[in-house]
């Protein structure tokens, strides 16, 4: 019964250890992980597919080549529907968990970020007619 | 009596309360590189101590404060972001606006706001920025719960931006560095008032029931729509209409196109434009596709039948003198082609009736 109760002493310290250090390592990781998601984001994203209720859609042959490329000096470049390139600034907003584009002519293109990792981007656009789109990146090989 | 009347005046008054409920913002640092400030007092200059009325996991209206004052809550969020150091330099923030929104925006969507108004000072008082943000989310119109649970991060968001938004105008701008103000001496650092002009509410949701009654030269006819709108200010208003119509020709014309009787039923697709005059009163322009059945009877009691498709259009008014329920009125006039055997165009007057709720 001794031996029962010494166990269960030293298992709650032991979580209550494991908690505390875990508590220490996610606030001491936060900005980290703010720096970790704006490094991913700068990259070249190709348009790979999009996504309406689960179901994976390829996008339009017309749509073939089309980019966004997020640059370290907070500038952008994309394609889209083949048609030239669109340039402007962009802003990445941890606590609404968003990329703001921002064109040359001052037009707004709020896009949430579903999910993001080295090699994928998900978006969904704060746009009417595609706002239950998921529309997926990858990064060239 | 004497007693009564107290009583009743107190039930009243609570009729236009609402009750309270409170949030606090998460400390979720976000990470600004070499930054050059910090934030070292954060005023509230706002006219109002709520943040807001919205509606409750339970869809009830509430009134949204903040656990502690807003000057307190959003210093300690942004201090986490920016931490004081002795190479930065002090910037006093100035909150002139800050307001918590959300209404429905179109047949099945809601949209939740957050405003925001800030003014970035320098410690010796220059106004070097100010910036206002609309943080809008969009969601499902039933999704309630959705929309109370994120407000706090959208108010976090609208911050974020802010931040953002004055760090790139820094960037941006040589003569706004920081390190290069004047001192001056002010003694007034602070507007008094908040500029509002320029803020932009979220229109309310108007549903209304009406029935119209029309008539011209060949026929009488009614409608029964059903419409819904955002209010807007300035905008042209685009509502969403669906209606039932049912038109019953006067006889002696019937009679000389060789049927007894003539009866048509159409469902009516279309939209409506409103543009809003002042409150409660909008001139009514709309462009609508009736799809149906003409039912005809001729002279030796025949029946036949005719698709019916057409396009009609409407000018008028519409009176809504009750913002949250009441009655609507509307008049106006009307012109329609349709593919009738008996009349094609036509052009008449229509009177509405109605509510809204």
């Amino acid at each position: 019964m001794k031996m029962r109760s010494e166990s269960l002493r030293t298992s709650i310290i032991a979580m209550v250890i494991t908690s505390l250090l875990n508590i220490i390592v996610s606030v001491g990781s936060q900005p980290n992980a703010d720096q970790s998601k704006t490094n991913m984001l700068i990259n070249r994203w190709h348009l790979n597919a999009y996504v309406v209720d689960g179901e994976s859609h390829s996008p339009d042959k017309k749509e073939k080549g089309d980019y966004i490329l997020f640059k370290e000096d907070m500038t952008f470049t994309s394609k889209s529907e083949g048609k030239e390139e669109e340039k402007g600034t962009f802003l990445l907003n941890t606590s609404g968990g968003y990329v703001l584009m921002i064109d040359k002519k001052g037009e707004e293109i709020k896009a949430y970020i579903h999910s993001i990792s080295e090699n994928s981007l998900v978006l969904l656009y704060d746009i009417d007619e595609i706002r239950d789109v998921e529309v997926h990146y990858n990064r060239p090989i | 009596m004497k007693k009564t009347t107290p009583i009743l005046a107190a039930l009243f008054s609570c009729t236009i309360c609402f009750s309270q409920t409170t949030i606090d913002l998460k400390i979720v640092p976000f990470e600004i590189e070499n930054p050059s400030f910090y934030i070292e007092k954060v005023v509230d200059n706002r006219q109002e101590n709520h943040i807001g009325i919205i509606a409750n996991n339970f869809n009830k209206k509430v009134q949204l404060r903040f656990e502690n004052d807003a000057a307190t809550t959003i210093k300690r969020f942004l201090d986490s972001a920016l931490p004081e150091t002795s190479d930065r330099l002090a910037i006093t923030l100035v909150l002139k606006n800050l307001k918590v929104e959300e209404a429905q925006t179109s047949i099945d969507k809601r949209t939740a706001r957050v405003y925001v108004e800030l003014y970035f000072y320098a410690e010796n008082g220059e106004e070097l920025y100010k910036v206002v943000r609309y943080e809008d989310q969009v969601f499902p119109e039933s999704d309630i719960t959705e929309i109370y649970k994120t407000h706090e991060q959208r108010i976090r968001a609208a911050l974020e931006y802010c931040l953002r938004s004055f760090i790139n105008f820094q960037k941006t701008s040589s003569t706004h560095d920081l390190t290069k103000v004047d001192v001056v001496d002010t003694t007034a650092l602070y507007p008094e008032k908040a500029a509002f002009e320029n803020y932009v509410p979220l229109g309310k949701w108007f549903d209304m029931l009406t029935i119209k009654r029309m008539t011209d030269t060949y026929n009488d006819s009614w409608n029964i729509s059903y419409t819904g709108f955002s209010d807007q200010e300035t905008d042209f208003i685009i509502p969403f209409v669906i209606g039932y119509s049912q038109t019953r020709a006067k006889s002696d014309i019937i009679q000389e196109r060789g049927y007894s009787s003539v009866d048509s039923y159409a469902l009516g697709f279309g939209f409506n434009g409103f543009i809003k005059i002042t409150s409660g009163l909008y001139v009514d322009l709309g462009i609508n596709v009736p799809i149906g059945m003409e039912l005809l009877r001729n002279l030796e009691n025949k029946k036949s039948s005719n698709f019916l498709i057409g396009i009609s259009a409407h000018q008028g008014i519409k009176i809504i003198p009750w913002k949250d329920s009441g009655i609507v009125f509307g008049a106006g006039v009307f012109q329609r082609w349709q593919t009738s055997k008996v009349i094609n165009r036509n052009f008449g007057f229509a009177l509405e009736l109605g509510i809204n709720f």
